[in-house]
């Protein structure tokens, strides 16, 4: 019995064969598609419940209008302005934190006794919320600049330098006998097998802080600053210019995508073998 | 036997082990003799094996002639100076290949190389050689996780050759793989060493492999980690897989199983 159902069965495979290989033969758009139809679809349910008035115009403006706006802000000064302002802290504050992390972190890492006693800091810190801090950099360092590529860089520290201290922690033993047998000195352990061991856990931490640091310069202009898109958000909102807030919004989301693509683009190419491990 | 070249530290007096033992502190403030009194001569180019049950210190016998530990009392000298770590004259082979997947398999095998500060041109070539010597031809430029488990070993023991070693220490290197990888490994193994004709010290659980290897098998017991015996193996070389399962190969077996007998 089993034998004549077995013998049945190539065609009906074959059948599977073509079936599945269709979408790989689509290559990216066969991933693409999903998520833009939901998108698609949120913004026509969106656009219909303002048309129909089921929402107040004035509170919530249809995403037509928010694209209109943003459009009409693409040619004004004042948008590019802001924009250039907010990436500019955005960036100086994450590489600040960045570095720093990466080198108080091998620092500590290196040391079990220095670990041991900073760690519950360090986890404390994390686990405080950091934004807190906004109002404090203003009076330390002023409504410019300053304060607000501090906050940024002050949120992703943390992060980058729990990643860096437990990425030291994650080396293989044997690979430490191995460097230890060849006679290798600190420095060469650290950088031919502690730093690329490490790297997996250390570039998860600054894809984490890369977002991070853009929510940092938004909370600190917030809280005080003259230029930037925080500043366009809350001068715009009190103007009731709700569609525009919304579009400085959608403008926010999109350069904080291109920074955390390019972030992660890095990471591939640092990080080939993450994957494989 | 056939030996082509011999590095000049192998002329020397091969490895003297006298009156070692080691002395572990434990966490909870209590001692473990891991090794006591062992007392061994190595003469150079010989191949022998260190046999024992599971913490009869043979990790720990390897890793002080490799200078990863230090003793508490006796003596270890390779070719004449004291055991060291960073010696180009020695290398360690481990359980596990020990790769690094940010690195290609060439550039793995070039490590020893680049620690060691050694002449890179030369050492790629050789690279190439003993890639060839180990059926890896075609996967110099490779990434390590495109290779099996026994041609990871493979570029293991190709690493640890570049710097051409007088002495080779493998600790249970295929002890993680199947059968029939280990097998053909051995043979490998036995092939390279009859080409290369270095000094090993080879660690294993595992009597027929350890039979089939070596020249000389050492028989270990445990609490206190003690040499019980030093069995010659009386096997022609060169080896070949005809001798894994070979009358003679079966006595010798006997020979080695009876000495540790009340032990396992
Ligand atoms: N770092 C250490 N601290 C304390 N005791 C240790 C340490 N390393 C090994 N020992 C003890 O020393 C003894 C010998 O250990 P060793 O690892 O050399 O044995 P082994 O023969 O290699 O065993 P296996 O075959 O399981 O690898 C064991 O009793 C072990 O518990
Ligand atoms: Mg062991």
């Amino acid at each position: 019995m089993s034998t004549s159902t077995e013998l049945q069965a190539p065609p009906t495979r074959k059948d599977t064969v073509t079936k599945a290989r269709r979408p790989a033969r689509r290559g990216p758009w066969a991933k693409a598609w999903p998520p833009i139809l939901v998108i698609a679809l949120f913004l026509l349910l969106w656009e219909l419940a303002c048309r129909a008035g089921l929402v107040n115009e004035i509170i919530v403006p249809p995403p037509s209008d928010v694209a209109v706006s943003l459009v009409s802000m693409l040619d004004k000064a004042y948008f590019w302005e802001a924009t250039w302002v907010t990436m500019a802290e955005t960036i100086a504050g994450f590489l600040i934190g960045v570095i720093l992390a990466w080198a108080i972190g091998t620092a500590l890492g290196m040391y079990d006794w220095a670990k041991t006693a900073f760690y519950p800091i360090v986890v404390g810190f994390q686990i405080t919320p950091r934004v807190a801090l906004a109002p404090l950099f203003l009076t330390w360092f002023g409504f410019g600049l300053t304060s607000k590529v501090v906050m940024a860089a002050t949120i992703c520290f943390f992060p980058v330098l729990l990643n860096v201290m437990v990425g030291m922690d994650t080396v293989d033993k044997n690979a430490r006998t191995l460097m230890r047998s060849l006679g290798a000195s600190r420095w060469e352990e650290y950088r031919k097998l502690v730093l690329p061991s490490s790297l997996p856990l250390i570039f998860a931490g600054i894809k984490n802080a890369i977002t991070l640091a853009l929510i940092g310069a938004i909370v600190a202009e917030f809280v005080g600053a003259s230029r930037g898109m925080g500043v366009l958000i809350k001068s715009l909102n009190f103007q009731l210019d709700v569609a525009g807030g919304f579009a400085v919004i959608v403008a926010l989301m999109i350069f904080g995508l291109i920074l955390y693509w390019i972030v992660e683009y890095i990471d591939s190419k640092v990080v080939f073998w993450r994957s494989h491990t | 036997m056939t030996v082509t070249e011999q590095p000049q530290s192998m002329t020397r007096e091969g490895i003297t082990i006298r009156s070692l033992s080691k002395i572990y502190d434990t966490a909870d403030g209590g001692e473990v003799v891991a090794l006591r009194n062992v007392d061994l001569q190595i003469r150079p180019g010989e191949f022998v094996s260190f046999l024992g049950p599971s913490g009869c210190g043979k990790s720990t016998l390897l890793h002080i002639i490799a200078g990863l530990l230090p003793q508490t009392t006796g003596t270890v000298d390779v070719f004449g100076t004291p055991a060291a770590p960073g010696r180009q004259d020695s290398a360690i082979m481990l359980q596990t290949p020990v790769l690094f997947p940010w690195r290609s398999v060439l550039d793995n095998i070039l490590l020893p190389v680049e620690i060691l500060g050694l002449d890179r041109s030369s050492a790629t070539a050789r690279a190439h050689e003993l890639l060839e010597l180990t059926h890896l031809t075609e996967f110099a430029q490779k990434n390590v996780w495109e290779l099996s488990g026994g041609m990871r070993q493979r570029v293991s023991l190709a690493r640890a050759l570049v710097t051409d070693p007088a002495l080779l220490l493998m600790d249970e290197p295929f002890s993680a793989l199947d059968e029939f990888t280990r097998e053909r490994l051995n043979i490998e193994l036995a092939r390279l060493h009859e080409e290369l004709g270095r000094t090993t010290l080879f660690v294993t659980h595992n009597i027929s492999e350890a039979v089939f290897l070596s020249d000389r098998v050492v028989c270990m017991r445990p609490r206190p980690g003690e040499v019980i015996d030093v069995i010659d193996i009386a096997l022609p070389r060169p080896r070949s897989a005809e001798h894994l399962a070979s009358a003679a190969a079966i006595e010798n077996e006997g020979l080695v199983r009876e000495a540790i007998a009340e032990y396992i």
